[in-house]
């Protein structure tokens, strides 16, 4: 009833803007490849451009076994920077991170620090379909076999659909403690996709964007990892605050908590991956 | 020396009672068992006179022999009882309304209530008064007709749940006949645990509780049900567009009688013309049970036992949400003599709540929930003008259930949350003390304890010391002040501002110490026109200690360690409450106005800034009025306007993988957009003299008249294509009309 009646309507907010503040994201692997770090400048929340990068910064991770790799800025896309060499990180082992920039161009470098740790990660056993009708649709619930491990852990899960990323963006993360779980083999469900047939039958083409539909023999990838419990919740704290209050649920609004030091925002966090894959067989 | 002075006067006043027989009773509406305050009282043969209180009692003193006395009261039929030397001391006696009934406010005050009354900060509602108001979808509210009163905020748009002169909603003790209901709404608060049927009225203090209550700070809301001895069967009912109610009651007998009613919405009876066969087994409903049933022994006992259960069901197959309360209470009340009357009394009370899934049969299931088992005595021994005392006892073992989820589906172990049990107590004695017509004081001392069990045992003592005085400058005007000091002993882990039914009641530990407040307040107090008008301006400060909120980003919901959000500082709120009553003529209603402040100031919250409190509204205007155009047609419109509510906006943003996210401003330091609202209805009565037992009576609602789309909540989207964001305003209601069937047999 709450939601049948409730409607939205565009307002203007009147709202004092804050000084820009250092945004700095990355999320190390243990893929081998050029990692990334991504640095930029905050904004007023209703600027009407988009938030720059930030250039000229000296960008350099080091381990806690002493190795040390030095990032470069990407030539084409301002405020991105990739490690001169490739690497992978390796678990048990700490990243720190230090970004050393003239911010607020007072002539005298700023220094921000961040600092993770890498977790081993679970291995996935297998993966599995299930099909299920949700008012009058089809739907396919993806389940995860893994044991998790007896401490307290964090996970996020990247899922692929024919190699493609369906959960690229912060607010699709599937991300789950193991506090319901603890120590126990599980049988997860980690994903629900739209059957195919659904598309015909809802009649909203426009909503392939938004929902994912299931074909017979998508192939599925699960990525998992075991991330820092800071970056866990950073990830819930991002999802939450994106789109203001929630009066119902939500408690108030409050400043998403970063890792970063000297008043940045953003996280950096490091994760090892397991991964396997499953072809989906439509069943009648 | 003023002591043994009063305990001689004490003793030269019982001898003199000795002498006379004392008739003592209750008077009351027969319509809707309202107790008539102020209704008088004539020994014909003597014309000796004396009215009615508050609650609508009486005692007079009667020599040896026989008398009549006549009950009066205006708008209502007049009756004589006959009292001879074998007649009983208790009387209660109902009175029928006359062809005046709608033309005359039913109170249940005295009509210069508003300036002999003690207690600061007390509000009253007639079941008459709040029938007549606009309803939204068909069901007037009691909850939300109570935020329509000065200092009383209203939490949420449409929500149940209300702030008394800026406290949380947890700090609210709402009671129905004396038994705790810890959440008193339906369909996530849109309406009320309370049929207004079987409601004789309400009566909320803002702070200044009677000492025989305790364990809030804010306020102290006590809902009554109909009581009195009917002559005969009849009922009242409602048919709206999403509910319909039916209240009965009737005697069994000379000494019992019996009242029940029901309640339940039907938006899901629909589902089932749906195609969907998902949707045809969808459950959207709510219903409540009320029963009552009254045993009057002998002239000076009776025993009520009162029952209750409401429950809130939505689900589909492959889930649900089921929550609701359970209270049940056993009252026997007796004369012991003339000028002392005790109560004793069980009660009962039980929330809970459960979510379920079941998604391809893996079944889990979350409850959660709070029980309280309570033993009152209460006692009032009304010896003469300087000795009204009430004393009593309370116990009240708690048990709290924060959380239990069951996995079994998944062939998981269970994931519980330890309970734990408190055990409560409090004992009071208070007196009111009338040295004159023009000088009366009360005072008195309630000293409570709390002791947990479980984890971080602790015990918690407290004394509650309450202190007034109104001093009537004239016959018409008084001044008045008050202090009293409560402390709390549970809160509520709840971070919703819109009364999420998700509550967790949690104790006071070793590491979490209780609340406590510490409430002045004073007024001027005018009435007008032989008390047909009322004025009155009150001011108050509340100084708070040990008051809860929660860390950001709190995590309340099945937390094994649920003190670690919990963030504690102090307090104030103050403010100043004006009020113009009319209570008589064809045109009654109020208009009050309230401006006032509350912040918090907590350590680990907003750096340690000093914030304003969620529900923190400066100004705020009611206008309530009722129009009676005939016997048939009778009119009544609400405007409100409030201050917007603090609220946190975003001052910046970052940007992550192509989606912003904001940095906010300190905590609260915006507000929403004012809030302002005009609601009307018309009351049709086709045959307001018809003789007939069936009488039948047309409510016709319109909410949000001019279609205010008042912001529920503020959200932020980001444009599709350009991925800025931007700011929208959620709003719940457009105008809504409706129309409601009131029926009485």
């Amino acid at each position: 009833m709450l939601f049948g009646n409730s409607c939205t309507e565009p307002i203007t907010l009147e709202t004092d803007d804050a000084s820009p503040v250092i945004v700095i994201y990355g999320v190390l692997t243990d893929d081998y490849k050029k990692q990334e770090v991504k640095i930029s400048r905050s904004s007023p929340y209703f600027d009407d451009v988009p938030n720059q990068g930030v250039s000229e910064a000296n960008v350099v991770v080091r381990t806690s076994d002493n190795l040390f790799y030095r990032f470069l800025e990407d030539d084409s896309i301002k405020g991105r920077y990739f490690s001169e060499s490739e690497f992978s990180v390796r678990a048990g082992i700490d990243y720190m991170l230090t970004i050393d920039v003239d911010f607020d161009k007072d002539g005298i470098p700023d220094k921000y620090e961040a600092t993770t740790t890498a977790l081993p990660s679970p291995q996935i056993d297998s993966l599995s379909f299930e099909s299920i009708d949700l008012f009058r649709y089809k739907n396919h619930i993806l389940y995860i076999y893994m044991q998790d491990f007896p401490e307290k852990n964090n996970y996020l899960f990247n899922i692929f659909r024919n190699d493609s990323l369906l959960t690229g963006k912060l607010t699709d993360f599937v991300v789950t403690n193991d506090d319901l779980f603890n120590g126990q083999y599980i049988k997860g469900d980690i994903y629900l996709f739209d059957d195919v047939a659904n598309l015909s039958q809802g009649g909203n083409r426009d909503e392939e964007n938004r929902r994912i539909y299931l074909r017979d023999g998508d192939a599925v990838k699960v990525e998992l990892g075991q991330i820092p419990e800071g970056y866990y919740h950073f990830i819930l704290q991002c999802r939450k605050e994106k789109n203001g209050e929630n009066p119902m649920f939500g408690g108030p609004s409050s400043n998403i908590v970063t890792n970063i030091s000297n008043g940045g925002v953003g996280y950096f966090s490091t994760y090892t991956i397991s991964r396997n894959a499953i072809v989906f067989e439509m069943r009648e | 020396m003023r002591l043994i002075l009063s305990f001689f006067l004490l003793f030269i006043t019982q001898v003199s009672f000795a002498q006379m027989r004392t008739i003592r009773g209750s008077i009351s509406d027969s319509d809707s068992g309202t107790s008539l305050a102020g209704a008088s009282i004539l020994v014909v043969e003597t014309k000796d006179k004396t009215i009615s209180d508050k609650n609508g009692t009486y005692h007079l003193s009667l020599p040896e022999g026989n008398f009549t006395l006549r009950f009066t009261y205006v708008g209502y039929e007049n009756k004589d009882i006959k009292i001879g030397r074998d007649s009983e001391s208790v009387q209660n006696i109902v009175l029928r309304p006359g062809n005046l009934l709608k033309e005359v406010t039913i109170s249940a005050l005295r009509k210069d209530h508003n300036i002999s009354n003690l207690t600061m900060g007390t509000e009253r509602l007639s079941i008459e008064e709040i029938r007549l108001l606009p309803a939204i979808m068909g069901e007037v509210d009691i909850l939300k007709t109570l935020q329509l009163l000065p200092g009383v905020q209203s939490v949420s748009e449409s929500s149940n749940g209300f702030s008394v002169r800026g406290g949380s909603p947890d700090q609210n003790l709402i009671v129905l006949d004396n038994t705790v209901v810890y959440n008193p709404s339906h369909q996530m608060g849109f309406f009320s645990a309370f049929n207004n049927d079987i409601i004789s009225g309400v009566e909320l203090y803002k702070g200044h509780f009677p000492s025989r209550q305790g364990g809030r700070l804010s306020s102290l809301l006590e809902v009554k049900t109909r009581d009195i001895m009917p002559e005969k069967f009849n009922g009242t009912g409602g048919i709206g567009l999403i509910s319909s109610r039916l209240m009965a009651e009737g005697p069994l007998g000379e000494k019992v009688s019996w009242v029940a009613a029901a309640r339940r919405t039907y938006a899901d009876l629909f589902l089932f013309l749906s195609s969907d066969k998902d949707l045809r087994g969808a459950r959207l409903y709510f219903y409540d049970l009320n029963g009552k049933m009254t045993y009057r022994f002998s002239t000076k006992d009776k025993l009520e036992l009162n029952i209750y259960n409401g429950l809130d069901k939505m689900g589909v197959s492959l889930g649900s949400f089921d929550y609701g309360n359970t209270a049940a209470s056993l009252t026997w009340s007796r004369a012991f003599r003339d000028d002392l009357f005790g109560k004793f009394s069980l009660h009962f009370t039980d929330y809970h709540y459960a979510l379920a899934s079941n998604l391809n049969e893996m079944d889990v299931s979350w409850k959660s929930g709070i029980g309280d088992w309570t033993f009152r005595s209460d006692f009032q021994q009304e010896i003469n003008d300087l000795w009204n005392l009430s004393y009593g006892f309370t116990g009240i073992f708690h048990q709290f259930t924060p959380g239990e989820i069951s996995m079994k589906g998944l062939n998981l172990n269970d994931y519980i949350i330890p309970g734990n049990e408190a055990f409560e107590t409090g004992v009071y004695l208070s007196n009111e003390q009338k040295f004159s017509d023009r000088f009366a004081v009360k005072y008195g001392l309630r000293f409570s304890s709390f002791s947990n069990k479980g984890s971080n045992e602790h015990t918690y003592t407290a004394l509650e010391p309450g202190l007034g005085f109104v001093w009537r400058l004239t016959e018409s005007s008084s001044v008045k002040a008050n202090y009293s000091h409560n402390s709390q002993y549970m809160q509520l882990a709840n971070n919703s501002s819109a009364g999420s039914p998700l509550d967790i009641w949690f104790s006071a530990s070793s590491t979490i110490k209780p609340q406590e407040v510490h409430l002045f307040s004073t007024g001027y107090f005018k009435n007008f026109a032989e008390n047909d008008y009322e004025s009155s301006v009150e001011l108050y400060y509340k100084n708070l200690k040990n008051v809860i909120d929660f860390r950001e980003h709190a995590d309340l919901l099945m937390n094994q360690q649920l003190e670690n959000e919990v963030r504690t500082g102090t307090g104030k709120a103050y403010g100043i409450e004006m009020m113009l009553r009319k209570n008589t003529g064809r045109l009654t209603g109020f208009v009050n106005y309230t401006l006032s402040r509350s912040e918090r100031n907590i350590p680990e919250v907003n750096n340690g800034k000093t914030y304003l409190a969620p529900f923190d509204k400066t100004h705020v205007v009611n206008v309530v009025a009722t129009y009676n155009f005939s016997k048939k047609i009778n009119a009544s419109a609400i405007w409100v306007f409030a201050t917007g509510t603090p609220t946190t906006y975003p001052v910046g943003r970052f940007e992550v993988n192509g989606e912003y996210f904001p940095i906010y401003s300190g905590r609260n330091e915006y507000r929403r957009p004012n809030y302002d609202r005009l609601d009307l209805s018309l009351n049709y009565i086709p045959n307001p003299n018809s003789k007939k037992k069936w009488k039948g009576e047309w409510n016709l609602s319109l909410y949000n008249v001019y279609n205010r789309k008042n912001p529920w909540a503020i959200i932020y989207q980001q444009d599709d294509d350009t991925g800025i964001p931007y700011a929208e305003k959620l709003y719940l209601f457009g105008i809504v009309p409706s129309i409601t069937y009131n029926f009485k047999f």
